[in-house]
């Protein structure tokens, strides 16, 4: 079990929270334009790196807001949550160094 | 609160928790009891379209700030997210609040929906109340967290709950009450989480 820092709420168990995948994916302006190929990368590819990783959470129990977080997926933990529409802070060192 | 039916309208009508047995416990320990037949209402929409016109007609300030409550005139309005407020008042008083809310907020791009009927309010009070809720809560509910004025939701073994500590107990730090909102399906089995976990408070005190 962790804490997680809702941008609203604070502190919180993680038991109040949801995941919600890889953050920051745009959905295309023009679906309508796109490839099949595209529409697929659009919908099911994902980076899945290892290390420090850019994800939504929504904190599902609580104030039911979507946000953002900064983890590291091999230690799990949380350095930075952001709201919808802020961008990420930047990483301390090289993305997948970790 | 009362329960007591007090016209052919609320005769009809059976809180949630009807079939539960209520704990008149003589001492200050644990008491859990229902706060039936209040009035909920959601309210949802910018802080400024929606604040003059509650303020108006409850006499209370919806609070701006994340989790806090704000207990004044005739509602008790609870930050339930950005945008979103909990509002709760005396239903049986109220209805003409509820009807004047409606019509002050027509033109606005905000909405205001009667849960009433779709939640009800456990409360859980005594020198003990803390540890009652903390066998199923995550919240940290030391009073230097969770004082009077804090709100919160949260869930309680599985079920999504509101939270928010009565200020007009004489000594709220010592001696609390918490309200706990809870959906009415939620209702029946909340109740008999708490009992289970009042009674092990009980026998460890
Ligand atoms: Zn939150």
């Amino acid at each position: 079990m962790f804490i997680i820092d809702c941008p609203w709420c604070g502190e919180r168990d993680q038991s109040e929270f949801s995941y919600g995948g890889e953050a920051h994916i745009v959905r295309p302006v023009e679906p309508e334009a796109l490839s099949d190929n595209e529409w697929a990368d659009y919908l099911f590819m994902r980076k899945n790196t290892k290390g420090r990783y850019l994800e939504q959470w929504v904190h599902s129990a609580g104030c039911r807001r979507w946000f953002n977080a900064v983890r590291d997926n091999v230690t799990y933990e949380i350095s930075a949550t952001y709201k919808p529409g802020d961008s990420a802070p930047a990483a301390e060192h090289a993305e997948g160094t970790s | 609160m009362s329960s007591q039916p007090n016209s052919a309208e609320t005769a009809r009508r059976n809180s949630p928790l009807v079939q539960c047995v209520k704990d008149e416990l003589a001492n200050d320990v644990i008491g859990l009891a229902e706060r039936p037949f209040l009035g909920h209402l959601n309210l949802r929409g910018d802080f400024n379209s929606l604040n003059p016109s509650v303020k108006q007609v409850f006499g209370v300030d919806l609070p701006e700030q994340a989790n806090t409550v704000s207990v004044e005139g005739a509602g008790i309005a609870l930050w339930t997210g950005p945008d979103e407020w909990l509002l709760i008042h005396r239903s049986d008083e109220d209805a003409d609040r509820v009807a004047d809310l409606d019509r002050l907020t027509a033109d606005a791009h905000v909405s205001v929906v009667d849960v009433s009927s779709a939640q009800t309010v456990i409360y859980v009070s005594g020198t003990h109340a803390r540890d009652v809720l903390a066998r199923g809560c995550p919240l940290d509910l030391h009073s230097r967290v969770f004082g009077t004025g804090q709100c919160a939701q949260t869930h309680f073994g599985h079920i999504p709950v509101t939270v928010w500590l009565d200020n007009a107990r004489p000594d709220p730090i010592a001696n609390p009450g918490f309200n706990v909102v809870v959906r009415r399906s939620f209702a029946d089995y909340l109740w008999r989480l708490l009992d289970d976990a009042a009674t092990g408070v009980r026998a460890a005190v």
